[in-house]
């Protein structure tokens, strides 16, 4: 049990009343409500908020609006490129300096047939058009979380409010942001490709891996100026190419304003909130109106954005009235949001190819769902069943494992850094024996002594093991410490060892709980990582033969009183806890 | 404009931003407070009955606490921080309030504030979050300050009670070294 004593509870209270929100965020809202306050046409459509408004002809946007959206950004990164080169550090400066861009953008792999989306980039507000889809042209306002498509050729314009966008005032200031405060996260391990020709230009390469995300940058070598980045997230690849930054731009090409003699529409889309089943809806759809009851061959984004063309052809067909047009349109845009912004755990799989609606038999897609043991399987007659990884259609693939970044880093900042995980085991002599897993993530150049400030000076440092994530505790190798002072030690690190991925160490000590405080039935301990963590987690277990007991039902053999991160950097204390442990009753 | 639309608009000038300060608070989301706002105006704009509404504020301010706390039950509240919630967190923006949705600490406590009801969790609300004094409270709820801290003062126990009962659950990974020893 998390015990929480007056002062914490106190403490929690004031730091909820300090909430406040930006006066970006609280004006965007004012005017927000004021605006529907004072147009008469707004109040009777916006009583059903929370879900998709549609009210408006919308075929003839549909794939497009839905590229539009599903590839809001193509600059996104969810981390840093940067290593702590100086080299890159100038190569992204002119990123930093510049308030315009032009890029290129493509989804999935780079052949003739994909279609290329072309934005021009000012403040906020980005001027977007994608080649095949001739007369649209979107204009993204970051800020307002909106988007005016329009569509030249039959003076129609449409305006889409984003929901789910976090306001960028600037798209260029927000990347900067995002560069610089993650410069030196943990998370991101950086490696230097060398010089090759890219683009036909002479190109310098950094890789950044983070475990959700994978990103290229060249730069061009002679210049500095990047010119090419690529960006592999989960089942998606994105390529940002033949960037510009700081080019002249006329203002009036981002203006929001609809052009006159343009008749106009709203709608508006939550990004984020796609479920399965508007995903499932979604196969119907491209199953019964764009296939003849067949799937579609793929339902990757970078397919999807290639059938675009002939998915227009057959939209010429269909009769419908408007109210059946903005609900196809809603349809497939959170179809395709559902695998854009894919909430799942691992990889997805399709197996649609060839199977016609309908056939209950053949599993079309699976995927695990967050926090779920078990898949989720679609099959051709749009049925669900749930099914444990054994029981899947098809092995999974070998590279379908989400591991956390195991590799070890030198930075520029003077202390180490990692995640923690103790294993408190109370044995039958009342002492815990306490195992502290770390797992090292960054470290500083020219050192290879850790300092480490156990959380009781009186249970003395015994071993420290050192391996690789998954290996066994018995081809642990020893490392060499010495105390430094009371409870206060440095280890002796092998750096050649931990760069090549070993970098989980095991610390043990034992500690009698009669150290420990005792309030209210609870023994209390303190939370202390060992050296600065990004995440330090408690687990703790009691030995049958001890006195003692768990407060609460053990999973495989272990309680967690603790788990908790570190956002703004890493910290070594985290508080303190209850051990949900008591005497046997 | 209807006298009701200006009545509103007032009340959005003088009062929005602390509503929607208000509403930050109880979801941690700026974007989720936004919606909120937007819906809690159209349930102003909506409500029935508007001649029997004393106060615009106090109507609106417990609709924004309702409002809030039907959007907390209707999500699945996070339990325990995952290294991977947190580092996306960290990502997504720096500011400090993003820092703050992070915090499992707080949705802690705002889980628990969530099984208190009617004027108890508005009174904790008001104390608390918003930090008025208990003399602003009776005054606003037509209460006697003796009347208004014997409501916080049970909040608070039931809080107690509730952050007592409260408990992380694990996080369910083996550690193939300490499971086999």
């Amino acid at each position: 049990m998390s015990s929480m004593n007056d002062a914490e509870l106190r403490r929690r209270l004031e730091l909820l009343a300090d909430v406040q929100p930006s006066p970006q965020a609280t004006s965007r809202a004012l005017d927000r409500v004021r605006q529907t306050l004072t147009d008469p046409n707004k109040l009777p459509a916006r009583k059903s908020l929370g879900r998709i408004v549609m009210n408006s002809k919308w075929t003839k946007f549909a794939v497009a609006a839905a590229i539009v959206v599903a590839v809001l950004l193509g600059l996104q990164f969810l981390g840093n490129p940067l290593g702590s080169s100086l080299t890159f550090a100038q190569v992204i400066q002119p990123i930093l300096n510049a308030n315009t861009a032009i890029l290129e953008i493509i989804i999935g792999v780079e052949d003739p047939n994909t279609p290329v989306i072309r934005d021009m980039v000012m403040g906020s507000r980005i001027r977007r058009t994608v080649s095949g889809i001739e007369g649209n042209v979107s204009i993204i306002d970051l800020e307002a979380g909106r988007i005016l498509n329009l569509d030249t050729t039959k003076n129609e314009a449409a305006f889409i409010d984003l929901k789910g966008l976090p306001a960028i005032p600037n798209y260029l200031d927000h990347l900067k942001n995002v560069l610089t405060t993650l410069q030196d996260s943990p998370h991101f391990v950086t490696e230097d490709l060398g010089i090759q020709q890219v683009d036909g230009h002479e190109a310098i390469g950094f890789r950044a891996k983070h475990p959700k995300i994978d990103i290229v940058l060249w730069a061009d070598a002679r210049t500095g100026l990047p010119i090419r980045i690529e960006q592999k997230e989960g089942q998606l690849s994105v390529i940002c190419k033949n960037l510009q930054f700081g080019v002249p731009m006329d203002e009036t090409l981002f203006s929001m304003e609809v052009p006159e003699g343009h008749t106009l529409q709203q709608t508006e889309i939550d990004l984020l909130g796609s479920t399965e089943a508007d995903f499932i809806e979604g196969l119907r759809i491209l199953a019964e109106r764009y296939g003849d009851s067949q799937f579609p061959d793929s339902v990757a984004l970078e397919d999807f954005m290639k059938r675009i063309p002939q998915m227009q052809e057959k939209e010429k067909q269909f009769k419908l009235s408007p109210e059946e047009d903005a609900d196809l349109t809603s349809k497939i845009q959170k179809h395709i949001l559902f695998l854009r912004f894919y909430k799942g755990e691992g990889k997805w799989y399709y197996r649609g190819q060839g199977v016609k609606l309908g056939e209950a038999d053949k599993a079309i897609f699976w995927y695990r769902p967050k926090d779920s043991a078990t898949y989720r399987v679609i099959y051709g007659d749009l049925h669900v069943e749930d099914a444990t990884p054994e029981n899947l259609p098809e092995p999974l693939a070998v590279d379908d494992v989400v591991t956390p970044v195991a590799s070890y880093q030198q930075w520029s900042k003077p202390e180490f850094v990692g995640s923690q995980e103790d294993f408190w085991y109370v044995l039958p002599d009342g002492k815990a024996q306490v195992k502290a897993y770390l797992t090292l993530m960054k470290g500083p150049k020219d050192t290879s002594l850790m300092p480490v400030s156990l959380p009781y000076a009186k249970a003395p440092l015994e071993a420290v093991l050192l391996g690789g994530p998954g290996q066994p505790a018995q081809d642990f190798a020893a490392l060499p410490f010495h105390r430094t002072g009371d409870g206060t030690y440095n280890i002796e690190l092998p750096i050649d060892k931990l760069s090549a991925g070993q970098t989980m160490m095991i610390l043990q000590w034992h500690l009698s709980l009669d150290e420990l405080k005792f309030e209210q039935g609870h023994y209390i301990t303190v939370l202390q990582a060992v050296i600065p963590v990004i995440s330090y987690k408690l687990n703790v277990g009691v030995d049958p033969q001890s006195e003692f007991e768990l407060t609460m039902p053990p999973k495989d053999r272990w309680v967690t009183p603790f788990t908790g991160g570190a956002p703004d950097g890493a910290k070594t204390k985290f508080g303190s806890c209850g051990l949900l442990v008591r005497k046997r009753q | 404009m209807s006298d009701r639309r200006t009545e509103l608009l007032e009340l959005l000038d003088r009062f929005g931003a602390g509503l929607y300060a208000l509403l930050t608070r109880l979801t941690l989301r700026e974007e989720v407070a936004e919606e909120l706002m937007q819906e809690l105006f159209l349930k102003l704009h909506g409500a029935k009955d508007q001649g029997r509404i004393e106060c615009w504020y106090a109507y609106a301010r417990r609709t924004a606490i309702n409002l809030a706390f039907d959007w907390r039950r209707r999500q699945k509240i996070r339990r325990a921080c995952s290294l991977d919630a947190l580092s996306e967190r960290a990502s997504e923006t720096d500011s400090p309030l993003g820092r703050l949705i992070a915090s499992e600490e707080l949705e802690q406590v705002l889980a628990a504030l969530g099984r208190l009801h009617g004027a108890s969790r508005e009174v904790f609300v008001m104390r608390y979050l918003q930090q008025h004094s208990y003399e602003e409270i009776a005054e606003q709820l037509g209460k006697t300050v003796h009347q208004t801290r014997a409501l916080c003062f049970r909040a608070m126990s039931t809080l107690r009670d509730v952050l007592g009962c409260v408990s992380l659950p694990a996080g369910g990974k083996e550690v193939q070294h300490v499971l086999d020893e």
